[in-house]
């Protein structure tokens, strides 16, 4: 019996979000009269449990065999949407998305070709939806093995979960020893607990853990493998050496802005002007500066935090707490010096945070609303310019210590590592979460977590809690011992292959191997990820990968390769600036 | 007697069928052989005429390049009266154009010993000289082209246009041909002739290996059916992307003078004799319609303008269509199967 595809396409208004800008209506209309088109219909939110069942009904009475649901990126829903479908016995693989938001309302005005290049996605989709065959999803076994980068305490939390929970970890730290940037910390906020005490234990206890491996001065050099089974290689002073892991937890920490990007603030050139990390070491012995103990100390907040024209315009979040906490600690050291802020706004928001600020300014600290301008040298002492934005009066402060509260910026080489894992990166710099609210820990790379600062500026509370997180979330496919792996991977036709191994000398999984007798090609499905590098690199168009099929592509090409987008002139919009009207 | 004999490669089938000219050189008493060679360490073989069968070790008649089309060249030699007999192993739209050009001139072909090799299509010279440098030498490119024989060539878009749409890339009317598509290369080729006193003559019995195993020959006329039907689809997908270029003789003259301080196209054409002068449209007619479909003209023109597709659209609605073409159907060339 021939197969004869019975469709079914769902048009989303996701709200306003596309229905403002698509004439959904027109588009629902237009794709009933697709080939193979048995029902279409348009939902508000076809995501909501409604439309799922409309699309679950619609299966069951019309005999639905293929299944087009017009909405947002796959990205965001299509677990969803295959996950509805194979709730009513239809394979997930018969579910094909057209993405008429991301790709089309949120792009495009409110127009005619709007509208018609939502129709023609739809149609696209419609045409690959006819060819879809089901696939069978596979389960691979998982290596119970994790992989931290970082010892900081980010990473040596992780990792003591993990292997506390009874499996291997290996942890990886680039420098001589374990502690990151909290090692450098003297106390903490907003209990003033020496740092000293908290890392010395979890230092000690990495240590000398059973299943804790501690490689220092290593770096990760290569990646390969899928979650579950990460193959790694590691530099371990002069030695190489490779692991294998079932989950990797990023927690490669970040750089201190560095204040030299702020020349107007002397940083580098006026001995008295020190940063925040460098107070922390001055703390710990005696408060000198030039050999005396200075009488004028000035804190300037928001240096390369929320600062656009240095492209940080983020909150670090820390450095509040952090010049509260110093402010604190000079009036404790030296109840004779004068101590002023300058802050653009303060940020209290972490348990006891608001009564520590208030704490501080009851001990003596003056709070001035100010951005200064300009450091300059007046005889043996730097003043500070600025204006105080409360009185609306231009303000100087002469001082003798200058301590700039510099933010968190996303490590130098946070490129390169980026690279080695295939990880993106937002627009801040820091790594990217899979999604901002509901996956905070994840990374669109499966079995690859974040935990710390890599992932944007933290104090140490939330950085515990993210890598307890990150643990606990990499321990799933670990604990579960078996991954389901990706169905759509690549397939040799025997026929057409001549064995030349150009596609194994680029697949980054090492999927594809050459059969001893055949002297064809094989691809491993297990190993295979399915990005499709080996399809477009084999000479004779032997390989093919399942769900994107040349004859799927084609299709969908076919439909959108009439589309003309309209051309725009940029003349009119000039002739209505330069009218004066 | 058999006309289908067969070489055994023993995993280099360059070297057997340089071995394999060598041994025709001496049983035709040739004085010599016009084949593409390498020559002075250049990168890309270029045609030349040999005097000197030991040259053949870098004779490379399978190289996927095709610089320029041979047809000219060699009915000029003809023409000249050079002292024969010659060897001249062609691709088979070079053979299509030599055909042509003999017809037209009255070139005697008699002098030359026809071998045909089965085209494994070729790369713009630009892709060539990359690919050269990716795979680290021309023979070695050569090679791969050789391990994609059984599968009839590499993907089709990665070849020149005119081979993209070449419906015939099996030689037909010559002397003897070299099989390739739908075999191992590194295992077997084919050696065709043209009849059987000619293979007396030619005394193949005894320098192949053999008559050819019928499975090879089907596997040779399976790939030759595929082909055609791949290239098929291939030609009606460009045709459709032609659009408002030139779709008849008139607007094809119009253009070509439009565009005529160049000329590299009609320079090209190896079939091409001033016809374009002639100022009458059955005459340019004529010429389309004996186009090969070696698309020279295409590489030759600054801008690519896909003239191949643009003739045989044309000359499909031609009256009284004659000459070789391109697209002709698998049967046409049976025998040569």
């Amino acid at each position: 019996m021939t197969f004869t595809p019975r469709i079914g396409v769902y048009v989303c208004h996701c709200g306003i979000n596309i229905a403002a800008t698509v004439d959904v209506g027109a588009v629902t209309q237009w794709a009933a009269g697709l080939p193979g088109v048995v029902v279409s219909r348009d939902y508000t939110y076809m995501c909501s449990d409604p439309g799922q069942a409309l699309i679950q009904n619609d299966i069951r009475e019309l005999g639905l065999n293929r299944v087009v649901v017009a909405s947002c990126s796959p990205r965001m829903h299509e677990p969803t949407f295959r996950a509805a479908v194979s709730a009513v016995d239809l394979n997930p693989y018969c579910f094909e998305m057209a993405n008429i938001r991301e790709q089309c309302s949120w792009v495009h005005p409110a127009a005619e070709t709007t509208t018609q290049k939502a129709m023609h996605l739809v149609g696209s989709a419609v045409a690959k939806a006819a060819l879809l065959q089901p696939l069978e999803q596979r389960q691979a076994p998982t290596t119970p093995a994790a992989l931290v980068i970082g010892g900081g305490i980010a990473g040596m939390q992780a990792a003591l979960d993990i292997a506390d929970a009874g499996f291997e970890v290996t942890l990886v730290e680039r420098t001589s020893s374990l502690g990151g940037h909290v090692g450098l910390l003297h106390r903490t906020f907003p209990t003033l607990e020496p740092t000293a005490d908290l890392l010395g234990a979890i230092v000690e206890r990495a240590t000398h853990h059973e299943r804790l491996r501690v490689l220092t001065e290593a770096e990760v050099t290569a990646v390969g493998g899928f979650v579950g089974n990460f193959d790694v290689d590691i530099r371990h002073g002069h030695e190489e050496e490779k692991v294998k892991v079932g989950a990797i937890i990023v927690a490669s920490g970040f750089d201190v802005f560095d204040a030299r990007r702020r020349p107007e603030l002397g940083y580098g050139v006026y001995p008295e002007v020190i940063t925040t990390p460098e107070f922390e070491q001055l703390s710990q012995s005696e408060v000198k500066i030039n050999g005396r103990e200075p009488k004028n100390v000035v804190f300037i907040q928001c240096v390369g935090s929320r600062d656009q024209a240095l492209g940080h315009p983020y909150c670090s979040r820390v450095c509040c707490m952090v010049t509260a906490k110093q402010a604190r600690l000079v009036r404790e050291r030296l109840p004779n010096a004068r101590v002023t802020v300058f802050y653009m706004d303060v940020r209290a928001f972490g348990k006891g945070f608001e009564e520590f600020y208030d704490a501080t300014r009851q001990a003596g600290v003056l709070y001035r609303r100010g951005n200064p301008s300009e450091l300059i040298r007046r005889g043996d002492r730097v003043v500070v310019r600025a204006e105080d934005t409360l009185l609306g009066e231009p303000v100087e402060v002469e001082a003798d210590l200058v301590i700039l509260a510099v933010g968190m910026a996303p490590r130098a080489d946070t490129d390169a590592l980026a690279g080695l894992l295939k990880l993106a990166r937002s627009s801040d710099g820091f790594f990217m979460e899979a999604h901002p609210k509901l996956r905070p820990v994840d990374t669109a790379m499966a079995g690859i977590f974040l935990a710390g600062a890599c992932q944007g500026p933290k104090d140490i509370t939330e950085t515990i809690a993210q890598a307890r997180a990150a643990a606990a979330t990499a321990m799933i496919p670990l604990m579960r011992g078996e991954v389901t792996v990706e169905a759509a991977t690549s397939v040799v036709d025997e026929e057409l292959c001549a064995g030349c191994g150009q596609c194994a000398s680029i697949c980054t999984f090492g999927a594809l191997t050459l059969h001893p007798t055949k002297g064809v090609m094989v691809s491993n499905a297990v190993l295979c990820q399915g990005c499709g590098a080996c399809a477009t690199a084999c000479p004779s168009g032997a390989i093919n990968v399942r769900h994107f099929t040349f004859d799927q592509v084609m299709a969908q090409i076919n439909v959108v390769s009439d589309f003309r987008a309209p051309v725009f002139s940029a003349a009119p919009a000039e002739a209505e600036v330069a009218s004066p009207s | 007697m058999n006309t289908q004999w067969f070489l055994k490669t023993e995993g280099d089938a360059l070297a057997r069928v340089r071995a394999f000219l060598g041994a025709l050189w001496q049983s035709a008493s040739l004085r010599g052989m016009i084949v593409p060679v390498f020559s002075g360490g250049e990168r890309a073989p270029r045609v030349e005429l040999l005097t000197d069968a030991r040259r053949l070790t870098q004779a490379d008649p399978f190289a996927p390049l095709m610089l320029a089309n041979g047809a000219r060249d060699l009915a000029e030699r003809g023409r000249a009266g050079l002292q024969g007999p010659l060897g001249a192993v062609l691709r088979p739209c070079e053979i299509r154009a030599l055909a042509e050009v003999a017809r037209r001139r009255s070139v005697p072909l008699e002098s030359f010993l026809l071998v045909g090799v089965d085209c494994l299509a070729t790369f713009a010279p630009e892709v060539y000289e990359r690919r050269v440098r990716e795979v680290g030498s021309p023979e070695e490119l050569t090679r791969e082209a050789l391990l994609f024989a059984r599968q009839g060539g590499i993907l089709l878009y990665r070849n020149r246009p005119a081979c993209q749409r070449c419906g015939a890339p099996l030689p037909a009317a010559v002397d003897l041909c070299l099989g390739l598509h739908g075999l191992t290369a590194g295992e077997a080729i084919l050696v065709t002739a043209r009849d059987e006193p000619t293979c007396r003559r030619l005394r193949l019995e005894s320098i192949t290996d053999g008559g050819a195993p019928p499975e090879l020959i089907a596997q040779h006329e399976r790939m030759a059916a595929a082909l055609a039907a791949r290239r098929g689809r291939t030609r009606a997908r460009m045709e459709a992307d032609l659009g408002g270029l030139p779709a008849n003789v008139d607007e094809l003259i119009a253009h070509l003078r439009a565009c005529a301080p160049c000329r590299a196209c009609l320079e090209a054409c190896p079939i091409y004799d001033g016809e374009l002068e002639a100022a009458d449209a059955k005459v340019v007619a004529a010429w389309l319609a004996s186009c090969a479909g070696c698309g020279m003209c295409e590489q030759a023109c600054p801008s690519h303008l896909a003239l191949p597709a643009l003739i045989d659209r044309i000359r499909r609605d031609l009256p009284g269509l004659s000459g070789p073409s391109n697209s002709a159907s698998v049967e046409t060339h049976s025998c040569w199967l």
